[in-house]
Parts: structure tokens; C-alpha cells; sequence
């Protein structure tokens, strides 16, 4: 991902405003068609003087037009019925692109997962002394660095109830539900597939980082009505995405399926998608945080 | 043990389309925050909104760069421009109007509205977005 780094340059929109005006603000910055808005606020404790200047930003992706920012400032303002005088101050600035993902990754040390598994970056120092399988994840474009309560849900699934045979993973991201599934059972047939392209080439090479690229087979799409069965089933995914898939992943399953991904207020959702296929218990309903992993 | 707060950050983000790029990479990054995982639980918790909505996120950042967030909701603005189904406010509201809106729908955003309005009255909030939709040229029906 380094193409054009030296190249790329954003434009940020520093505008000082009072308190009372953030909302109009904002919305007269989204209107003048920016990426997006930062501001930095203060806690539940803060003063609430509605006349206190609030710095908020606002990023473009070209120099933002001085006028049609006024024009969209001034509309705005008049909408929400506040003066002019509300908006204090305003400077453009350019921002050279960084590798923001980058610099969080120096700040990323392995994390131990369940009983058997430690997830560490390529460039970390694991103890040799531990006993835990290594999976080395390179947190790349792709979803799930092993962190995220939603992959450590599905990986304490992973180690409780695979006892090898076939796996499939649908949605496999980085590919650390796979490469977890290869390091248990040597001899386990694994499937694994993402919409995503660039999902699926990184899981490769993280499959190739770990050593088990021969083992995995991966596809770009998703579970078919053709896909064949599998002992365990994971699909770490979101609820919207899960639940129309249900029928493809009930038939796909012919041990245990884990659905991962799922927000507990959506855990009815789900519920209600299972019950339509039969299916009205699960065996366990896993929890972290405000997550929910459910095994059938 | 309360885990100790070192920021807050509230972005402005389209429903379902958070990624690495400004403003998030560079107002998460300066906090260490694990900017993919916001983005995978930002859009998933927005995977079902209006795209076209743009939604204010409040990110509560701990002292071993944890993170919490909280979505808010989008411009009264907003809400009253979909509504209504139009583009744009009217720049002279009084004399040019752009479109009308029902008093159901006010009383809906006002509702949903309520929790940032800094306010407990329905009346107060109904009022408030009828101020605004008014000055947007809307006509109240």
C-alpha cells in the first residue's frame, strides 16, 4: 500500500466556531463536500458555555473552495437561526498523506487468544517458551487483526469445538480464523472464502506467513448452494450480511456453525432467521463486550 | 478499575463508509487507536442506515488505546432535506420555498432528534425543528 504516499496530499479546513454552532457547522462543511469532519470535545464534565470556540475540522480530498464553503457556512448558520459571528475563524492547511494504519501498527503487540493461541504481528518477539500456537497476522486493508472481539469470539469457538476434519470460512478477511483452524489439525481440509479480492490475497500471504498457504484453499465469493459441507462452519460477518445467508450456511454445516459478527441487539434478528430454518436453539451464545458469537 | 479517558473525538462519517483515509486516519492514528477495527465496527453498526446520511460518532479513547464510540444523530438538516426529498434549503426561505414536510414527520425527527437537543419537552424539540425546517424553506403541513 505505498504507491503515491510521497504524493498525496489532503486539505484540512480549520474552523473555530462556538459550542452552539457545531451542529450547523458540520453540516455546512459535509454540504461544502467534505470527507468528513473531526472535533475534538470535551467530556461529560466539561463546561456547557455555549459561546466556548470549539476547533472542528474538516478534510478534503482537493483545496477546498473558499466560497462555497462561506456560501454553505452562511446558509447553514441561517438555518439554525445563530449569527454569523458564531463561526470565529478559518484556515486551510494541507496535510501530508501518512500511513496512518502503519503508525498504529508499531503500537500492535501479540495478544493472547483463549487457551491456545497468540496473535502477533510479523515484526513482534513471541516467547518461545510458550506453548500457544503463533499466528502471525500482518494487519493489513482487510478486516480482523485478531483483536476485535467478534475474531476472538470466533477463535475460542474455533478451539473448543473443531477436532479437525474440513472448515469453511466465509468471510475469512486477514484469514486468521483459517490459518487457526490449520495450525490445530495438520490434517484438516479448510475452505476459505471473502468477497473482498484484496481480502482474499492477503489471507494468502498471511496464510504463506504461517506456513499453512498449501493447506488453506481460497476463493474470492462466498458460501453457494454448490459449496461443499464442512465439520465447522464460521462465518464471522455482520448480521445484515449473515442472516439472508442463513440458508446457504445451515446447508453448508454438517457439525457446528459459528456466527460471529452480530451486535446482541441484533441477536434476535438472527434468532428469527434460524427459527424460519428450523432451527430454534443455539448451543451456546458467546459474549464480549457489546458482540455476540452464535454456535449451532 | 475505571479505565483511565485520555480523549474524545467526534467525527462526522457517511453511514457504512468508514476507512483509513482523512478524517479518521489521521484524528485515530495521533491517539493510537486501532483505526481498521473502529471502521469494521462503525460500519457495521451503520450497515443498515441511509448512505447518503452523514453520521456524527463520539470516540471515547483509554489510556491502552481502547476505544469505546457512540453514533449520534445525523444534522437536523439532514433529516429534514431527506424527508422532504429535496437537495438543498431554499436560500431565502420566506419568499422562495423548496418543498413542505408534515407535522408527523417533524414530530418523528424531533424525537429522534431529542437525546442531542439538550432537552426533555417533545414540544420544545418539535419546536426547535420546525425553526429550522422553516428556514430551510420547508412549508409545514
Amino acid at each position: 500500500m505505498r504507491e503515491d504516499e510521497s504524493l498525496k496530499v489532503w486539505y484540512a479546513l480549520d474552523v473555530v466556531v462556538e459550542r452552539v454552532a457545531i451542529e450547523a457547522v458540520e453540516y455546512a462543511l459535509m454540504e461544502a463536500e467534505a470527507l468528513g469532519t473531526e472535533s475534538n470535545q470535551l467530556g461529560a464534565n466539561a463546561p456547557r458555555d455555549a459561546s466556548e470556540t470549539i476547533l472542528v475540522t474538516a478534510y478534503f480530498d482537493s483545496p477546498p473552495a473558499r466560497e462555497r464553503v462561506r456560501q454553505a457556512l452562511f446558509d447553514a448558520l441561517k438555518i439554525y437561526n445563530l449569527p454569523s459571528s458564531s463561526v470565529r475563524e478559518m484556515n486551510v492547511r494541507e496535510v501530508a498523506d501518512r500511513d496512518w494504519l502503519g503508525e498504529w501498527k508499531k503500537s500492535w503487540q501479540p495478544v493472547r487468544v483463549g487457551e491456545r493461541f497468540i496473535i502477533a504481528p510479523p515484526w513482534s518477539d513471541v516467547d518461545e517458551a510458550d506453548a500457544r500456537s503463533v499466528i502471525r497476522i500482518e494487519p493489513g486493508m482487510a478486516f480482523g487483526t485478531g483483536t476485535h472481539e467478534t475474531t476472538r469470539l470466533c477463535l475460542e469457538a474455533i478451539e473448543k469445538y473443531f477436532r479437525g476434519g474440513s472448515f469453511l470460512d466465509v468471510g475469512t478477511g486477514t484469514g486468521v480464523l483459517s490459518i487457526a483452524a490449520a495450525l490445530l489439525y495438520a490434517n484438516a481440509r479448510i475452505e476459505a472464502c471473502d468477497t473482498d479480492a484484496d481480502a482474499v490475497e492477503i489471507a494468502r500471504e498471511n496464510a504463506r506467513l504461517n506456513n499453512v498457504a498449501g493447506r488453506i484453499s481460497f476463493r474470492t465469493g462466498t458460501v453457494e448452494e454448490t459449496t461443499a459441507s464442512a465439520d465447522l462452519v464460521c462465518a464471522n460477518l455482520t448480521a445484515d450480511v449473515i442472516v439472508p445467508l442463513l440458508p446457504r450456511l445451515v446447508s453448508a454445516t454438517c457439525g457446528r456453525l459459528i456466527l460471529s459478527g452480530i451486535l446482541e441487539t441484533q441477536t434476535e434478528l438472527v434468532r428469527e432467521g434460524l427459527q424460519s430454518l428450523g432451527i430454534t436453539r443455539e448451543t451456546e451464545l458467546a459474549a464480549k463486550g457489546e458482540w455476540v458469537a452464535m454456535i449451532i | 478499575m475505571a479505565k483511565k479517558i485520555t480523549g474524545y473525538i467526534k467525527l462526522q462519517v457517511p453511514a457504512g463508509k468508514a476507512n483509513p483515509a482523512p478524517p479518521i486516519g489521521p484524528a485515530l492514528g495521533q491517539h493510537g487507536v486501532n483505526i481498521m477495527e473502529f471502521c469494521k465496527a462503525f460500519n457495521a453498526k451503520t450497515a443498515q442506515m441511509d448512505p447518503d446520511l452523514k453520521i456524527p460518532v463520539v470516540i471515547t479513547v483509554y489510556q491502552d488505546r481502547s476505544f469505546t464510540f457512540e453514533t449520534k444523530t445525523p444534522p437536523a438538516a439532514d433529516l429534514l432535506k431527506k424527508a422532504a426529498g429535496i437537495g438543498k434549503g431554499s436560500g431565502k426561505p420566506n419568499r422562495e420555498k423548496v418543498g413542505s414536510i408534515s407535522r408527523d414527520k417533524i414530530a418523528e425527527i424531533a424525537k429522534t432528534k431529542m437525546p442531542d437537543l439538550n432537552t426533555t419537552s417533545l414540544d420544545s424539540a418539535v419546536k426547535t425543528i420546525e425553526g429550522t425546517a422553516r428556514q430551510m424553506g420547508l412549508t409545514i403541513e
